[in-house]
């Protein structure tokens, strides 16, 4: 599409009719209307959206005509608002043109619904009228993408990330036509089924029913069976998991066993131990008296031998005797026994000797005590010292088996309850074969279900085609059907080079802008994001409105780029080729470079004109200065805005070299 | 007549507590008058006199029934010791009486015996050094006792080589 000329009356502060014709030529394809803020430069980009689309986004809600001309209006008396569009498009030049008339009444300045009129030069040079409907003007320029044509730069934002151009991005690229055969062909096929005579025959409606419901109770058997599969899957896992569990186990099982073992042997010695321990402290004390006092009866008999306790006593007489001779007062000799005299000292000291002073009897009793006290400790060492042996022997045994069953315990430890982990199998192999079964059982009742659908579905088939005019139908309904795969091939095959092509085309456009470490990618809705590559993880980024902006370009100047080119492709199996091409479309720029920093307005400026066939920018004095460096020597036209009050802009045209 | 080793018995203060710990911790003796007894010889062997403690910090005894069934080794080992002791100065012969004449008189016998004690809680200050110090465990305890007895054993066979 080719943007002639814009010409506006009365339209916002652009009072009267004035005109902006565009640049066609093909290298100096670039037009420039310098403004500043609020001099109308959105006015001029929205008068393209409201020409076309009845759309523009004012603040001032609708009210387009000039306020100068709505003032001096009386009252009854009417003003126009008109802007027209000539353009190319498709090799035919057409000529659009929206009015809308104002109205003063007695309370304020009414308009009504704005009207258009889209008129076509005929190959004769005649001009001929259409009337336009809802598409006429939407195969020109979808409304859609007008955003990305039509292009505000303060807005840019959220056009190329969020809206879903899915349809009108196809079709500008040129799949539309493959797109709508296709749609027209599945509508065809519905109304063909629908047209097929089944209502006078009862038999195949039975059928179609028995048909449909058998249909339903089989997607219940598969998720059944799907779900079984799923629980089996679940299982086997872990039956064999739990299987490789318990080998390990085996070993430990061993270790196990041993450990019991020595447990045992530890228990029984310790009471060994604690029997010989008893034993010999027992022994100790039954028989300390005997060996302990060893010495002391060596010394005692030694004693003994040095003092003569030889018994002195005359035999067989005693103490008594003594006392009665003392008593009687005379001697067995016949010699008087007086009190202190000699005689009586001497039968005192005698009657020491006899019993029962006499201690002879106790010292030979005593000492056969001794003797039988030495000869009972002769074992006492002994006896303790074999039992410590034991005792000793009894520890060390202990001591080791007590450190093996520590190792073991190491080396076993966590491992050893396995008896849980064999409860859990055997429970697993039952869960499992009862899943089993029943997935059997589903599988049978479904290979069943399916040959009801069979035999229903046959018999709807051959009621159903009893009428010849079904038969007829059914005929059509199996070409659509074909035609319709035919093409969908195609298309599906073309779509995705399409896209790929975008994506590429953007990314491409997108380096030449922006010198980083950034890629753009294309959903299949047709939306832009922005990734960044990082160590070969695509990671969205936050993006400053700058970067935006230049991705936003990047994305249009790739839809313009691809619009550009004539595609072509195979439809089918290459007999018949179709032309896919499509328009090139022109770029409308209000501010674009309001949100780009100087860096990237240099490489913006360089590459739009070479992508775009037509482009159209409204920009501030200020911007321009930056960009006429790289973009110069492209423009072919060149205007003016100049306010010369808040109601009033005129357009005037300036020479390019100012 | 007096009898000697007929009566209850009482330790008291730390001999009381010395003998608590040989029969109840350490457990190298069954019953206090195995104590007693083997305190006695160890007393004298050592020539360790110790006076009767009558603090009342602690108790324990020895009941009159437990001494008659061991009445004959206990009279043995007073025998031997009223035999041997050199302490009080007396002359052998002096010695002799003593061991065997003296008891019915009340008032040797109780000097006699006052003796006798002494060596037996000096005895039990002996057992009570050789036990507590350097054992702990039960293990300690019954090492000590083979200890004893055989250091005793090569101590007797000593006296034996030199004689």
């Amino acid at each position: 599409m080719l943007l002639r000329s814009l010409k506006l009356n009365n339209f916002r502060q652009y009072k009267d009719e004035q005109l902006i014709t565009f640049s066609n030529d093909k290298t100096k394809n670039v037009t420039v209307i310098l403004g500043d803020n609020t001099s109308g430069k959105t006015t001029l980009v929205q008068a393209f959206n409201w020409t076309l689309f009845d759309s523009a986004a004012f603040t001032t809600k609708d009210f387009l005509l000039n306020m100068e001309v709505a003032q001096d209006l009386r009252l009854n008396e009417t003003a126009n608002v008109v802007t027209e569009i000539c353009l190319t498009h498709d090799n035919i030049d057409y000529i659009i043109t929206r009015t809308q008339v104002y109205l003063r009444t007695s309370k304020e300045v009414t308009f009504n619904q704005s009207r258009v009129k889209v008129s076509y030069k005929q190959t004769d040079g005649q001009l001929k009228e259409i009337i336009p409907t809802d598409s006429t003007i939407r195969k020109i320029l979808p409304p859609e993408l007008s955003g990305y044509f039509f292009f505000d730069g303060e807005r840019i934002g959220s056009i190329s990330s969020k809206n879903d151009v899915t349809e009108s991005v196809k079709g500008l690229l040129g799949l539309s036509e493959l797109f709508n055969a296709m749609k027209h062909l599945k509508s065809a096929i519905k109304l063909f089924e629908m047209n097929m005579d089944i209502k006078g025959n009862r038999n195949a409606e039975l059928a179609f029913e028995r048909m449909n419901s058998e249909i339903a109770r089989r997607e219940i058997l598969l998720e059944k069976l799907s779900n079984a599969k799923n629980e089996i899957i679940h299982y086997e896992l872990r039956k064999e998991h739990l299987q490789e569990v318990l080998r390990d186990n085996q070993s430990t099982k061993l270790y196990q066993k041993k450990k019991e073992e020595l447990e045992e042997n530890i228990k029984r010695e310790t009471k060994a131990l604690e029997d010989t321990c008893k034993r010999l402290i027992s022994e100790f004390n039954t028989n300390a008296i005997g060996f302990f006092s060893q010495p002391l009866i060596k010394r005692a008999s030694e004693f003994l031998k040095s003092i003569d306790v030889a018994d002195k006593g005359v035999p067989n007489m005693n103490a008594s005797s003594i006392n009665f001779l003392i008593q009687r007062g005379h001697c067995i000799c016949g010699a008087k026994i007086e009190d202190g005299s000699e005689v009586h000292a001497h039968l005192m000291k005698e009657s020491d000797y006899l019993p029962p002073q006499s201690i002879g009897t106790s010292i030979r009793l005593f000492r056969e005590q001794m003797k039988m006290y030495q000869k009972g400790s002769e074992n006492y060492h002994g006896n303790i010292e074999r039992k410590f042996i034991d005792i000793c022997a009894y520890r060390d045994r202990i001591q080791n088996w007590e450190d093996d069953v520590e190792e073991i315990s190491i080396k076993i430890k966590g491992k050893d309850n396995f008896a849980k982990y064999e409860n859990e199998l055997s429970d697993v192999k039952v869960r499992l074969r009862r899943f089993y079964d029943e997935s059997e059982s589903i599988s049978r009742d479904e290979g069943a279900c399916a040959n009801e659908i069979e035999k229903a579905h046959k018999s709807y088939n051959s009621f159903v085609s009893a009428t010849s005019k079904n038969i007829e139908i059914m005929n059509y309904i199996m070409y659509a059907q074909k035609t319709y795969e035919w093409i969908n091939v195609t298309y599906i095959a073309k779509e995705k080079e399409i896209k790929e092509k975008l994506e590429n085309k953007v990314n491409e456009i997108f380096s030449k802008m922006y010198h980083g470490n950034r890629k753009v990618v294309i959903d299949d809705k047709y939306r832009v994001t922005l990734l960044t590559s990082y160590a070969d993880e695509d990671i969205q980024t936050d993006e400053s409105r700058g970067l935006e902006t230049v991705k936003n370009f990047a994305f249009i100047a790739g839809l313009v780029d691809l619009a550009r080119k004539k595609i072509i492709g195979n439809i089918g199996d290459g007999d018949s080729i179709v032309n896919l091409s499509s328009e090139p479309y022109p770029l409308v720029m209000d501010a674009p470079f309001s949100n780009a920093d100087e860096k990237h307005v240099g490489n913006i400026s360089k590459i739009l004109p070479e992508i775009a066939e037509q482009v159209i920018m409204v920009v501030m004095a200020k911007d321009w200065a930056y960009a006429k460096n790289v973009m110069g020597e492209r423009v072919g036209k060149q205007y003016m805005l100049n306010k010369e009050s808040e109601t009033r802009t005129y357009i005037a045209e300036v020479a390019i070299n100012d | 007549m007096i009898e000697m080793f007929e009566r209850d018995f009482e330790f008291r203060g730390k001999h009381a507590t010395y003998t608590k710990f040989l029969k109840d911790t350490a457990k190298v003796f069954n019953r206090n008058i195995d104590i007693y007894m083997e305190a006695s010889i160890i007393g004298l062997l050592h020539g360790r006199l110790a006076e009767r403690d009558t603090t009342d910090t602690d108790r324990t005894n020895i009941l009159a029934g437990v001494f008659i069934e061991e009445k004959e080794k206990c009279k043995f080992l007073f025998r031997v010791i009223m035999l041997l002791d050199t302490s009080t100065g007396l002359t052998p012969e002096q010695c002799l009486d003593r061991a065997f004449r003296e008891d019915n008189n009340e008032v040797a016998l109780k000097k006699n015996m006052a003796l006798f004690n002494s060596y037996v809680y000096g005895g039990i200050e002996v057992l009570y050094e050789k036990f507590f110090t350097n054992c702990t465990t039960s293990d300690d305890y019954l090492n000590m006792i083979y200890t004893f007895v055989n250091n005793f054993k090569n101590d007797i066979n000593g006296i034996t080589d030199e004689s």
